[in-house]
Formats: C-alpha cells, structure tokens, sequence
C-alpha cells in the first residue's frame, strides 16, 4: 500500500471512528454502573478528593482523565455535569486506540495497519463500549500503547521507549486490576515472539540492555503511584491496589451472576439472533483467524506488493506478527477462562482481534491468485465492513438499551426516563421545587442510577427498608421497589397515586405521588 | 361440609354465568358472538404481577364472549397501512393486517422509539364494532400511552372518535385516558368500539417496558361495511 494510500485511508477510519463515537451520546439512559461512576467523579470535580477504594470501582484512571473535560465544558459541579461530558472520554480514547494503531504501520505494514484502523473504527463493540463511561476503553487504550511500545522497545530499544511502556503499563494497572492478565500475557506473548521467530546474531546484540527494563519498571512504578495516592495525598492507596487483587480474583473465579460459559465472549461476538435481529462481527474474527494462520503458521514468505514472486519477509515483522497474535490469544484465553464474564470485558482483546483482522485482509489480499481477484477480495471485505457499520449504527443509535443488542448488559430501560421525567414535572408542580422531598426505597442494586438524574435534587433520601426510611406518611413522592410497593399499596393507597415503570427488563419500580400534587399535575396537563 | 358447600356455590355461579351469558345473546336477537382466532402462547407462566391501580390485573382466564352486530365482518384483512414510521427496520406494515397472529419472529413490524401509529385504511366508512390489536405476545410487557381513534378524515384532524385510551397522564397529547394498560399475551386486545363510525383506524402506542420501540403482530377491525 503506497504511503498515500495508507494516510487516506487511516484518515477516513478515524473520521468515521470520531462520527460513530461522538455522536448522540445522550441517547442511551444511563447504565447504573456509569451512573456510580459519575457520581464518584462528581465527588472529585467539586472537592478535589479522591481516595482509592480496593473493594470497588477500580481505578482512578477514569474520574482525573474526565477534569479536563468537565472544565473545558465549564461544569464545575456533579449537577452541572451532563452524559455528553462524561461519555466523550472514553470516545476520545476510543479515538485515541485506533490512532494507536499508526504506529504499527512500520511494523507489520502499512495494509495491515490500516485495515486494523478501519475494524477498531467500525466495530459495533468497540464503539458501543467507547460511549459508555467506564474504565474498559481507557484501559484497551493503555494496554495497546503499552504492548505496542514493548514490541518497539524490543525491535529499536531505547530508552524513550522504554519509559513510555512503563508510563503506559502504570496507567493501565492504575485503570484496572485486570491488567494483571494483560501484562503476563504481553510478556508471555514477547518472550515466545522472540524465540520462536529465530533472532539473529544483530537482534540478539541488540537486545535491550536491563537498564532500559529497569527505566520502564521504575516509570510504571511512579505512574501507578501518583495515580493510586491521589497524587501523593494517600500513599496507602498503592498498597491498597496490591490488597485489592485478592479480592478481584476470588471475584473472577467464584461462581455469581455474572458467571458465564469460557466460549461466551465468542458467542457474543460472533452470532446472536433476537426478535428479527442479528448481530455478527464473524467478518473480524475470521480474518482475525487468517492473521493468526498469517503470523504463525507456515505463512511466512508474502509478497511486499504485488502478487510477484514473494519475497521473504524480515525479522522484525516476523516477530510483530507472532507478538501480536499470541498476545492477543492469550488474552482472549485468559478473559475466557475467568467465569465472571461481563460483555465489556472483550473491549482489550477484541481491539487485538481487530489488529489480528488487519494481517489477515492484508494477507488474504496479498496472497490471492490471479492478481485480478484481489478487487474482489477488496470488494467482499468492503461490502463486509458496509454491514459492520450497518449493525453499528443500530447498536448504537436504533437500539442502544434494548435487551436484543448484545452488548446491553443490565442496561437502564428507556422507560426509566418517564419516572425520571414525571419526577422533575412535579418539582415544577410542588412549592418546594427541586427541595421536593423524594423517598427512595429499594435494594441498592435498584436504587442506582436515580442519584444520577435527581443529581440537583436537594432532599433525595435512599433506603433499603421503609422503617429505616422513617415512614412516607405526607411524603410528596416515594419510589419504592415492588417489595416495598406492595406493602405501600396495602398501607397507604388512598394518599397516593400509583405508577410503575421499569428500571431493567423484569425489575419495575413503583412511584407514589401524593394525590393533591398529583391533581395539580394532571391539571395542568389537561389544559395543554 | 364447608368443602362441599363451596363446590356446591361455585357450580351454581357458573351455571349462572352461562344462563346470563345466553340470556344477553337472547335479548338481542340483533348480535352474534364475534368468532376470533387466536395464535399459541409464546411464554409460559404467569406475567409479573405489578400492581398499580392503572394497570389491568392478569386473571390467567380465558376472555369471555363478546358480542357484536349480525353481519360483522373483518374489514381490515389486507387492507393498506401507513405509520408515522414508513421504513420500519423490522418487517413490513402489511404485517399489521396479513392474518398471521404469530408471536414468533417474521411476524411482526417493528417502528421506531417514542409515539408512534399506524392507520389502515378501510376503504370506505364503516360502522366498526370491534377491534382485536397484538403488538407483541412473546415476553410479558405493557405498550405505553395506547390510544386508538376512528376518523373519516385520513389526517384525523377533524371527526375523530376515540375508542381507547390508557394514557393515563395525557404524555401523548390526545387527552386523558381512562382505561387500563394491560400485559401483551396471545389472546390480543380486544376493544369494543361500540359502532363508532369512520373509515380510517388510527392505533398509537410510545414504546414498551422493555424497550422504546413500537410493535404490531396484527390489528383486526371487525364491522358492518358501509354503515
């Protein structure tokens, strides 16, 4: 592919990438967990405190990565902050993944690194966890700089490099706890490419030095140090984080809710069908199968250009391929052999699915005979990636919270903004506003995200008992669970009126409105 | 004695329920029972049960008779359809009036998120005695803010009769409405739109419990043609 080629077409994925993942942010409801994590950053955007917490939430990665944002926006407070803020970081590091990817135009060529660019920016899953805030893009995109600069660290050491994996590899561990996998797989990955792919006498002299690994530990070190203590106001946070591993493994391996089959994230990915929908992203991970056969098969001589006589390839990409494809299966081996499984979990492996699709569709191109196939193999990969970003657009746009997109997990229903709705119209309707007294009773597990969206709500009270709750006797509103519910309609159904509305798909909460307010409502709302 | 007592009540209700079931199709020698067909259940098990005063309590019982004018027929069968959604990404509008009742997938058309409607065109005014609507029976779920009218105008700017209405907080804009949300199962809806006069049927709905979306297995207008 001619440099020309190559810049056009890295500039058009990365356009595409930025339309799939900027756009319409606000669409989806948020998901509890975003929700917890935007209110854990709020705490931080207004006090300035931040303080690591080894049960829960990871990282901390993701609440300093979106001040910048917040302040650009000119939202200093948790009330004045909006989705679009919060989501467009990890959309930036979405972005920035892909942009990633440029520097392995020299590694294993320009073809392949483009086309890795053009799967990253299509994919459905990838774009649906980028408009999604949590930690999961900010780490596939530490994790993918940090292997990327090993693999360049071992092919050109230096010590530039070497301190740029160990500050990429810092802020990977400071994002989450899973790096753990990641590294032992980027090494195990390294040490394999390296022997198998028969250095010579210059690679092995040029080998990098132990000072060089030193540099990249000790800059991984004080990343991670700066990060975990807050920049340097709790230094036990650091130890903490090592704490923390005990918890998250037994978490990963003991059976729960979130326990799935090894072969779900292959499943999820490759075949679903629900309701008239069918969501594939088989065209990656078979070409993702065709670059691993390209890396570390019998695949090993390719013509540079044409289809001429081939040509054998160097060292070097011999080595970045193999690097890449065992890193990446090992991955993918590890996040599939943990039984907690969650669907955004696939968002560091898939992105070297994504890379691996790359060699492939570049392999398959340079290798088919006669020359005149290759405009239809470039026409079948075309109308596979106009299908991609087809089901992309209805994962993300058409059908971001419904249950048969695969990648919604636990998602908040869209008919959780009517109580969220119904709520702010009768502040408007109660002498208090937003003082309103509002009541909340419910397990916490369905107490989330309403902190979120009653954010600049003054007297919002949550309970997980009505006695704790200290009774709802002249309360204006209640949102009770259906547990608590249904004690409220045996109690106190004359004071109040009624509605249900669902939270997530078989979990409804029950909103109790005081029938004076609620006449006042419904009043104004026949005179429209 | 208090079981046999119980047994001895409960058989003479239903006798009873029987006798006043035929003495109401005696009394008017006029009407007949509507004969509906109705698709297999799609899910098993009693729906969750959400108690709220606006949501229509699920018995579990079969529907009772219903009775219509001598002479009804199914008007709407194969009827044209528009929607304020004209290119639905699942199925086709004429899904709405093929006859197919089938909750399973191909059967149904999917229109986008919030209000949305279709209207059949019935070709000429009728005098519409019934209406059996399924938006989707294969997952226990409530369509929002139903409402359905009648008009003679294609635009329903002028004439229209509103014959159902569960949108309990006017959020639609069409009124306040005073009848029950209910749980999608195979046995439909069934409104009874008391002779109401027109030639277009226009059904709305914004979105469901599980998602925002708006769906229609089949509407099925029973009345008596050019009346």
């Amino acid at each position: 592919m001619s440099k020309t080629a190559f810049r056009g077409l890295f500039l058009a994925a990365l356009i595409a990438a930025a339309a799939l993942r900027f756009g319409r942010l606000d669409l989806r409801p948020m998901h509890h967990d975003e929700a917890n994590q935007a209110v854990k950053f709020g705490a931080l955007l207004e006090s300035g405190e931040y303080r690591y917490d080894k049960a829960d939430h990871h990282g901390p990665t993701l609440y300093y990565a979106t001040l910048p944002a917040a302040w650009l926006r000119g939202q200093k407070t948790l009330a004045a902050l909006d989705e679009k803020t919060l989501r467009a970081v990890p959309a930036l590091f979405g972005l920035g993944l892909i942009a990633l990817f440029l520097l392995l135009g020299k590694a294993v060529g320009r073809g392949a690194a483009a086309g890795a660019a053009v799967f990253a920016a299509i994919s459905p899953a990838l774009t649906y966890y980028s408009r999604f805030y949590i930690q999961e893009t900010l780490f596939a995109f530490f994790t993918w700089g940090f292997l990327i600069a090993l693999g360049w660290l071992l092919t050109k050491p230096s010590v530039g490099k070497a301190v740029a994996a160990g500050i990429l590899a810092g802020l990977a561990y400071a994002t989450k706890e899973t790096s753990i996998l990641v590294f032992t797989a980027g090494s195990v990955g390294l040490a394999a490419a390296w022997l198998l792919s028969r250095p010579g006498a210059e690679e092995k002299r040029r080998f990098p030095r132990p000072a060089l690994w030193l540099a990249g530990l000790a800059s991984a070190t004080v990343t991670a140090f700066v990060f975990f203590s807050s920049f340097f106001k709790n230094p036990r946070g650091i130890v903490d984080s090592l704490a923390a591993f005990k918890d998250y493994a037994a978490r990963g391996t003991e059976a729960g809710m979130h326990s799935q089959p090894w072969y779900y994230y292959f499943k999820t990915l490759g075949w679903t069908r629900a309701d008239g929908v069918v969501w594939s992203e088989a065209l990656i991970l078979g070409l993702a199968a065709l670059g691993i056969v390209a890396a570390i098969g019998r695949w090993k001589t390719l013509p540079p250009r044409s289809c001429g006589t081939p040509v054998a390839i160097g060292w070097a990409r011999k080595f970045w391929m193999r690097y890449l494809a065992e890193t990446t299966t090992l991955m993918a081996l590890f996040y599939s052999a943990l039984s907690y499984k969650t669907p955004w979990n696939v968002v560091p492996f898939f992105a070297g699915f994504c890379i691996l699709a790359g060699l492939g569709a570049d392999a398959a191109i340079r290798t088919v005979r006669p020359k005149a196939m290759q405009g239809a193999v470039l026409v079948l990969l075309g109308l596979g990636a106009t299908l991609l970003v087809r089901q992309n657009l209805l994962a993300n746009r058409r059908y971001p919270a419904d249950p048969r997109n695969p990648y919604v997990y636990a998602q908040t229903s869209p008919d959780y903004m009517r109580l969220v709705d119904r709520i702010r119209d009768l502040a408007n309707f109660h002498r208090d506003g937003k003082a309103l007294l509002v009541k909340v009773v419910a397990d916490p597990s369905e107490q989330w995200p309403l902190p979120w969206y009653l954010r600049d709500f003054k007297r919002v009270g949550y309970w997980t008992s009505l006695a704790e709750a200290g009774g709802i006797e002249g309360v204006p509103v209640v949102v009770a669970s259906q547990r608590f519910a249904e004690i409220i309609e045996q109690t106190a159904s004359d004071s109040f009126q009624a509605a249900y509305y669902g939270l997530r798909p078989e979990v409804v909460l029950t909103l109790f409105v005081d029938r004076l307010l609620w006449q006042r409502f419904l009043n104004s709302r026949m005179a429209r | 004695m208090a079981k046999k007592t119980v047994l001895i009540l409960l058989a003479a209700a239903s006798l009873a329920a029987i006798v006043s079931t035929s003495l109401i199709a005696q009394q008017d020698p006029n009407k007949e029972e509507l004969k509906l067909t109705l698709p297999k259940p799609m899910f098993i098990g009693t729906p969750r049960n959400i108690k709220t005063p606006n949501l229509e309590v699920v018995t579990g019982k079969p529907r009772g008779p219903f009775f219509v004018a001598k002479g009804t027929k199914l008007l709407s069968l194969k009827k044209p359809v528009t929607s304020s959604d004209m290119q639905p990404v699942i199925g086709e509008l004429n899904f709405v009036v093929d006859a197919e009742r089938s909750g399973e997938d191909g059967y149904f058309v999917e229109l986008g998120p919030g209000k949305q409607w279709v209207q059949i065109d019935l070709g000429a005014p009728a005098g519409i005695g019934a209406i059996l609507v399924w938006h989707y029976h294969s997952q226990a779920r409530v369509y929002r803010d139903v409402v359905i009218q009648v008009s003679d105008d294609k635009d329903f700017l002028k004439g229209v009769i509103t014959i159902y209405n569960n949108d309990h907080d006017n959020t639609s804009g069409l009124g306040i409405g005073k009848d029950k949300e209910y749980i999608e199962t195979n046995e439909g809806r069934l409104i009874d739109a008391k002779g109401a006069k027109g030639r277009y049927v226009r059904l709305y709905s914004d979105g469901n419990t599980s998602n925002d979306m708006n769906h229609y297995v089949e509407v099925e207008v029973y009345g008596l043609p050019g009346k």
